[in-house]
Parts: C-alpha cells; structure tokens; sequence
C-alpha cells in the first residue's frame, strides 16, 4: 500500500480504498473527487451526521490517518423482509449491518422472534447466494448508483453442529 | 535452500497489505506479525465484565489461500495455546466454534476453530460444502471473511467473556 508524503492525511475510504491529501484540502474536493463529481455527502466513522464540506480536514481534525465514508445518500431508507412481511427505517450510510439487524430482528413480525433465536438471524441480499453481509460492514456501501433506498432479506444463519 | 518467498505466504502478505485489512488495524484487530506459515494478531472482543476486549490469534495460512486458514488463541508471553480458563466462551454458536473438547489428536483440542472456513475443521467434514454452502471457505474469501467470522462471534451477545470469568 502506498504511503503518504510527508504532511499529507491518509484516508481509508469506505474501507475499500485509500488516498492521501494534504491537510489543507477542503472536503467539497474530496467529496467531489470520490463521487465523480455527483453530490453528496462525507461521513466519519460512526457519525450519523455528514461533516460539513467547507472545512478542510485540517479543521475535521484527523491527523495522519482516518476513516471516511462517502456516499450520495444523506440516509438510506432500509427495507427488510421477512416471512412474507417488511419493515422500514432510515438509517446513516455509516451505520453497520450488525445495528440494521438489531433493529430487524426486534421488530413486530407474525411469528414473533423469540429473543434467544436472535443471535442466529442474519441480513442477505435478496435473490442472491452469496454468503451474509458483513456485520462490520456500513450499509452504504450496498447501495446501487441512483438510489437511496435499500432492500434487505432477514433470514436464519446456516449454523454449523456439532 | 532458498529464501524465495512461497507463493502462498505472498498472498497472504498481499491481502495484510490491502486496504481491508489495513483499514481495520486498531479498530479490529492489530499488531499482525508473521512467522510463515503462522500469522500472530490480536482481534477486538465485546467488552464483558471481564475488562478483556482482545484476544491474540495464531493462524496458520500453509496453502493459502486454495487452503483455508486454520487458527486458534494463542498465549504471546508463553508462545502456546491459550488456557482454556482463558479463552472466550459463551452460548450458542460461539461455544460451539471456540469449543475446546475437540478436534483432538493429532492437533491436539481446542487447537482450531469449529467454523466451515477453518481448515481442520473442513478436513473433519466432508458433508459441510453442501450443508453450508454460503459459510464454506472459498479461496477468492480471503483472510478478512475468516477474521470476519471470528470477530462477529466475539462482538455477539452470545460470547460471555473468558472461560474463568463466566460463573
């Protein structure tokens, strides 16, 4: 991976990528370079409020490295299905797939959850076979070009026995 | 002899090296270090009672990543497994992937972890592909999803803490 230049910030973004910046650059430019030019909206780590794009990250107040996330959507509007029924929320780009669960499997749904059944309930994406999403992973970054709206299926873990 | 790096321990160290790994280094786990085929690391714990919020993993990535890794906690200070009194345990799935009444010999119990990404565990059972096949290890996972499993199990209401501590 590279390394900065002396005085220049690095920054992971969405956890997929990293670039470096001086200091001084104000994050309407960062913004618009890693939206190609769209607008949007730059977040830290588990901030559910975006930073404010006219500061300098200087002024954000990282130092040599840090965590951002950029993401078209102010927030996501999550769906998820479960037996046949939905449930919907808004949540920040920035928050994890762990908390979407959270909230998912507490919801009203008919057959109710029973709380000790919880843990071994996992988010998919639907029509898919790939494996869970993440639980560390942010849910913006499931989103598809043009759209801040998201939909989720909630279904059993596949549970090794012993 | 030769000191040419194997093809194995290069993409290993290519993965340690991308930006994945390296944007979780402090936030999920850190201090990697390398001792081929054994990669030493810590991983994040939900913080319990105990005051312990990491434990220090040895993973043994011969083979990778066509193999899956293959891991258990490990004892920095003493270079062994860590005690079981040590280890983290709990209910459900997370006594089951940490359990320490198994894989026996001849790697010894509690040596790896119960889980379809895990090497000796995949040895174990051949019917684990079909029965899980969105958990099996696949080679284009990489090291992330096994460090995924393994820090989703100790960030879960089901882990409890360490063994000794639990009442």
């Amino acid at each position: 991976m590279p390394e900065p230049k002396q005085g220049q910030i690095k920054l992971f973004i969405d956890d997929k990528e990293v670039r470096h910046f001086d200091k001084e650059t104000v994050l309407k430019e960062i913004a618009a370079l890693l939206l190609d030019g769209e607008e949007g909206f730059l977040f830290l780590d588990d901030s559910e409020e975006p930073l404010d794009l006219a500061i300098t990250l200087d002024e954000v107040g990282i130092k040599k490295h840090g965590h951002i996330h950029a993401n078209r959507c102010r927030q996501v509007d999550v769906t998820v299905e479960y037996a046949g029924q939905s449930k919907s929320r808004k949540f920040p780009p920035t928050a994890k797939v762990k908390v979407v669960k959270e909230w998912a499997v507490r919801q009203d749904w008919e057959p109710p959850i029973d709380p000790a059944e919880r843990p071994k309930f996992a988010l998919f994406l639907p029509e898919t076979d790939s494996e869970a999403l993440s639980e560390a992973s942010r849910i913006g970054i499931y989103l598809t070009k043009g759209k801040c709206s998201l939909t989720l299926e909630l279904a059993y873990q596949e549970r090794q026995q012993g | 002899m030769t000191d040419e790096i194997k093809p194995d321990e290069r993409t290993l160290r290519a993965d340690l090296d991308a930006v994945p790994f390296q944007s979780q280094i402090d936030l999920r786990w850190g201090e990697p270090k390398i001792d081929w085929p054994f990669v030493y690391l810590w991983v994040k714990a939900r913080l319990t009672e105990s005051g312990i919020d990491r434990y220090w993993l040895r993973l043994d990535c011969a083979g990778y990543p066509q193999r899956a890794p293959t891991a258990t906690f490990w004892d920095m200070e003493h270079n062994t497994q860590l005690e079981d009194a040590k280890r983290p345990w709990g209910v459900g799935e997370v006594g089951l992937a940490f359990r320490t009444d198994w894989p026996g010999d001849p790697h010894g119990n509690g040596s790896a972890f119960y889980l379809p990404c895990d090497r000796i565990a995949l040895e174990g059972h051949a019917d684990w592909p079909e029965k899980h096949p969105r958990r099996i290890w696949k080679p284009e996972k990489g090291v992330i999803y096994y460090l995924d499993e393994v820090t989703r199990l100790l960030d879960s209401q089901e882990y409890t803490g360490p063994r000794g501590s639990v009442a």
